[in-house]
């Protein structure tokens, strides 16, 4: 094996970790900020990629363009979802969010079959597909576009979380919830707005995987566990750590996928997982952000 | 009246912990609060900033009735509490601390409030960028009231400020607090009656929930120990 091909396989996996980064980040959100587990996490990702797949079917257009309209979309749902559903399931204790998140990933998913029946479906047209080559690496440019998504997004969190008052205090809420509201910050109205962000990365992140990947209705769940793997290994709170987590993940997948061939990639990344876990119990980076 | 409190019952579920208090601050008035463990000190603050809603009775803020009222309303009339064991985001930048005492006050004046907070605790400024968990406990102190200022506050509420403080950081705290009386109101609560009431233009003492003296820098602070001796002084 030449260096031309393990270097296509590292950039391959450095691309691929981007995108797990990006399916991480809202996971990061909800779990770090508001401290819930949505289960349906991958269901709404996968959610988002099918309101893509109509708006691009009503107006064709460049596949991220549609963006404009999912990730608003995506927004609302998160912000409903939350005030709606989820704050009151959080009075009654963390476990009820996981209930409720579950029965409602299944919702969705049943949603999407009677709607878009079982089909693989893509959101990728010719262009995205398309073949490019760094130096020696040649990789389909999607994976690029992914890659660089997930820097902006990542980017534009930190912006919002270090930089903003809206950001201050959804950091702030977690680290001291009794202080927060002496201070006049209200949690049940912190809460919507974080998952609204999360939901909005989220639309980012289904857009992405469905021009990259080939979905269908029940494939949410893998992505679910995609974005717990990022999120544990690089540490909760902080959501570069997320970053680094979807990086070692994608490399491990690639790699692995190479060497033991595509049946093994996810036990090789949960095993990897499993390690660091072990090595280092609260993750690569130890939570420092939110 | 800055602050009038009327008949004040409150308390937690069923425990009752406040039964009739009546107290009141002037314009630029500091007050002390004084009363040992568990005698309600912390539980009449929460009050007052509308974190815990009281049962009965009515609480005026500049001649407005702010019963009931939730405490983004109160903050931003002017009330800022500094919370026991100081309510600070460990995790955060001192910086970030400070700037969230703007929480939910648009268009204020960013700059110039963090000045006038690093011109009272100039190490603050030094330490601005740090966590605020790895400053010392009376930098963490100093933190807290720094927070609590930059809203520019009518009436500033200190709930235990020595708590956990060398003697020495006590005294420089109190001196800072002191100076502020020209800018505001102040109620400071405490358990010992020694520093406080050295300070504080009038007194109150508190237990069990109820207001059982009450007097002014006239009425020396040792009439009061003779009086009070179920608490150590310091
Ligand atoms: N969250 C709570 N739930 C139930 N009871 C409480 C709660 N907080 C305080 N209490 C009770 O209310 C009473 C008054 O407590 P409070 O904290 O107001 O006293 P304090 O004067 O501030 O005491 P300290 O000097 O120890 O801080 C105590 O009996 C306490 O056990
Ligand atoms: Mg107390």
């Amino acid at each position: 094996m030449g260096p031309a091909a393990v270097a296509t396989l590292l950039v391959q996996g450095m691309f691929l970790g981007g995108l797990y980064a990006l399916a991480g980040y809202g996971f990061s959100i909800s779990l770090g900020i508001i401290r819930e587990i949505n289960v349906a996490h991958g269901d709404l990702m996968i959610l988002a990629a099918y309101i893509s797949l109509v708006v691009l079917s009503t107006w064709r257009v460049f596949p991220l363009l549609s963006l404009l309209l999912t990730v608003p979309a995506m927004f609302t749902v998160g912000w409903l979802l939350q005030r709606l559903l989820l704050n009151r399931a959080l009075r009654r204790g963390p476990s009820h969010v996981v209930v409720v998140t579950f029965a409602l990933g299944i919702a969705i998913e049943n949603l999407l079959l009677i709607l878009f029946s079982y089909n693989n479906r893509t959101l990728a047209t010719g262009y995205l597909l398309q073949g490019i080559s760094l130096g020696a690496v040649q990789l389909p440019l999607v994976m690029a576009v992914d890659f660089a998504a997930s820097v902006v997004v990542l980017a534009a969190l930190q912006l919002i979380m270090g930089h903003t008052m809206l950001g201050r205090a959804m950091r702030a809420v977690p680290a001291n919830e009794p202080a927060a509201r002496i201070i006049g910050i209200r949690p049940e109205r912190i809460y919507p707005l974080a998952m609204g962000l999360a939901m909005a990365v989220n639309a980012v992140a289904g857009v992405l995987l469905g021009s990259t990947f080939v979905f269908y209705p029940s494939v949410g769940p893998d992505y679910m566990l995609i974005a717990f793997g990022t999120v544990i290994l690089g540490g909760l709170g902080s959501l570069l750590g997320t970053f680094i987590g979807g990086l070692v993940m994608g490399e491990v997948f690639v790699l692995s996928g190479y060497m033991f061939g595509a049946t093994y990639q996810m036990m090789a990344t949960l095993i990897v997982i499993f390690v660091i876990m072990v090595l280092s119990p609260r993750g690569i980076l130890r939570g420092e952000i939110f | 009246m800055l602050l009038a409190l009327k008949s004040v019952e409150a308390g937690y579920g069923d425990l009752r912990v406040l039964r009739d208090v009546s107290m009141d601050v002037g314009e630029g008035e500091l007050v002390a609060l004084i009363g040992p463990n568990g005698a309600g000190k912390s539980t009449l603050f929460k009050v007052i900033c509308g974190v815990i809603k009281p049962d009965s009775g009515r609480i005026y803020f500049m001649g407005r009735d702010i019963t009931g009222l939730p405490p983004e309303r109160i903050c931003r009339m002017g009330i800022a509490l500094v919370p026991e064991g100081r309510g600070l985001f460990p995790n955060l930048s001192v910086r970030d601390n400070l700037e969230l005492g703007l929480y939910g006050i648009p268009r204020a004046p960013v700059k110039e409030r963090l000045d006038f907070v690093y011109s009272i605790f100039p190490v603050l400024r030094e330490r601005s960028r740090q966590r605020a968990g790895s400053l010392s406990g009376g930098e963490q102190q100093m933190l807290a009231v720094g927070r609590a200022l930059m809203g520019a506050p009518r009436l500033l509420i200190l709930d235990e400020p020595s708590s956990g403080l060398a003697p020495i950081v006590v005294d420089r705290l109190y001196e800072s607090v002191r100076k502020l009386t020209d800018r505001m109101s102040i109620i400071i609560g405490e358990q010992n009656i020694k520093r406080p009431t050295s300070i504080a233009h009038r007194w109150y003492v508190i237990e069990n929930g109820r207001i059982v003296m009450e007097g002014s820098a006239k009425r020396p602070a040792k009439d009061l120990q003779t009086a009070y001796f179920g608490v150590g002084t310091d």
